[in-house]
């Protein structure tokens, strides 16, 4: 390109022929009227660009919402109609078979006189368990009781849900849970972890040993459970869930639970069955007094011992740590 | 059921006696007002009354079997008693930040010098 540009562009006569043309425009970079070309389509591009893409998340989160709602509302009104329709239901059972029970206090009711009398006579020969409350509660009534350890298990569940953290979350979040879960938690305590190492054993075997004599002493699942249960939280509070986690797994938890309940449900049904029916059955109530004794009541001790210990282990971990 | 006279006094003096000591240390717990001096006073039913009920009830009953598992609870709860005090008392120093102001003490290494009195975290 020259140095010096032509003397025709500088004359007047020239540039006012080039306007008339149309080839010169005199305002061209004095006035600055509005931004240059490129800039104002950038800027508009990205001002449409900001405009469908809020737009766009606007309206699928609406459609979304709309969806959502639609599908919450069908459910919450199917919801409505069952629960009112079951409570109904429910209410309506319950009153027919309170129509059918004894007068409140009447003297001559069979739960005044002949059932306490009869549990207390032939409790000792019908069920061969010494302790007489595990006889009532374990072989007259299990059904209750099966009814009471499915009502933890509900419960244990409810407190999964609610608490439980996934494990999806950002390790950032998780470190710092960690970090506050060892501040607050007295993990590394000399005095904690000594004592612990001498409790603990005689805790667990001091409940093994109730929920095991269950039937001969006063005692049970309930209490044993409870026991183990304590001992096993003291356990994981002196050493930490390192420690712990290597044989309480949630697995492991779900398993024994599960399979002590299906066992109970499964042993008590073959029990009333063959008892309502007259049929034989292999459950005998043994010698009373021996360990191996009672038919069926020690090993639904056991049972509701392993739903209890399970239980109140599990409801620790989640409040403490939302997960296993 | 007969208990003897020379029997039936000492237990029931042990008796009251740890009563009294687990009243005293219910008052305190509801009377004083900061968390660590709260614990001093919920630890003597757990050491003291126990002890003393548990002695009561050996005297009364005769040593039997029974008096074993008495002093096998008394065993565990001076056992697990202290440790729990020990952790509460942990977890109240370390996590109250008014702690100089509220129950002022003297570290350990400041502890030759009785005469200056320690003031302060940072002195």
């Amino acid at each position: 390109m020259e140095k010096h540009r032509p003397k025709t562009e500088y004359s007047r006569r020239e540039r006012f022929t080039r306007w008339c043309v149309g080839e010169y425009d005199p305002s061209a970079e004095r006035l600055e009227t509005r931004a240059p070309a490129d800039e104002a389509a950038r800027l508009e591009l990205q001002r449409l660009q900001e405009y469908a893409a809020n737009a766009d998340r606007g309206i699928h989160h609406e459609l979304y919402e709309l969806g959502l709602r639609r599908r919450v509302g069908l459910f919450t009104r199917f919801y409505r109609v069952a629960a009112v329709l079951f409570a109904l239901f429910l209410a309506g059972v319950l009153l027919l078979t309170v129509s059918y029970l004894p007068r409140f206090g009447d003297v001559s009711a069979p739960e005044n006189n002949e059932v306490a009398r009869r549990y207390i006579e032939k409790g000792l020969e019908e069920t061969g368990a010494v302790n007489i409350v595990a006889g009532m509660i374990l072989d007259y009534r299990a059904f209750d009781t099966f009814g009471e350890s499915c009502v933890l298990f509900v419960a244990a569940c409810c407190v999964l849900f609610l608490l439980r953290v996934d494990g999806q979350e950002d390790p950032r979040s998780q470190a710092l849970e960690d970090m506050s879960d060892r501040f607050f938690e007295p993990r590394h305590d000399a005095i904690l972890q000594m004592s612990a190492r001498l409790l603990v054993p005689v805790i667990t075997v001091f409940g093994i040993y109730v929920v095991l004599n269950g039937h001969l002493s006063p005692g049970g699942g309930f209490s044993g459970g409870a026991i183990i249960g304590s001992g096993l939280i003291l356990y994981l509070t002196a050493f930490g869930f390192a420690r712990t986690g290597r044989f309480m797994t949630e697995k492991l938890v779900k398993i024994l639970t599960v399979s002590a309940l299906s066992f109970y449900c499964a042993a008590k049904s073959y029990s009333f069955y063959t008892g309502a029916n007259h049929l034989s059955s292999f459950i005998t109530p043994g010698t009373p007094g021996a360990i191996l004794s009672a038919g069926l009541i020690v090993y639904l001790n056991i049972c509701v011992g392993i739903v209890v210990a399970c239980t109140i282990y599990s409801f620790y971990v989640m409040f403490r740590k939302g997960g296993f | 059921m007969n208990i003897p006279l020379w029997r039936f006094i000492p237990a029931a003096l042990f008796i009251a006696a740890g009563v009294a000591v687990a009243a005293v240390g219910t008052f305190g717990v509801f009377r004083v007002r900061y968390a660590l001096n709260r614990l001093h006073a919920a630890a003597m039913p757990d050491s003291l009354g126990l002890l003393l009920i548990a002695a009561g009830l050996a005297v009364l009953f005769g040593f039997s079997l029974s008096t074993a598992k008495l002093l096998l609870i008394v065993l565990l709860f001076w056992l697990a008693s202290p440790v729990c005090s020990h952790l509460l008392a942990f977890l109240e120093t370390s996590t109250n930040e008014d702690l100089q102001t509220q129950c002022p003490s003297v570290p350990l290494d400041k502890l030759d010098d009785p005469g200056k009195k320690w003031e302060g975290r940072d002195a």
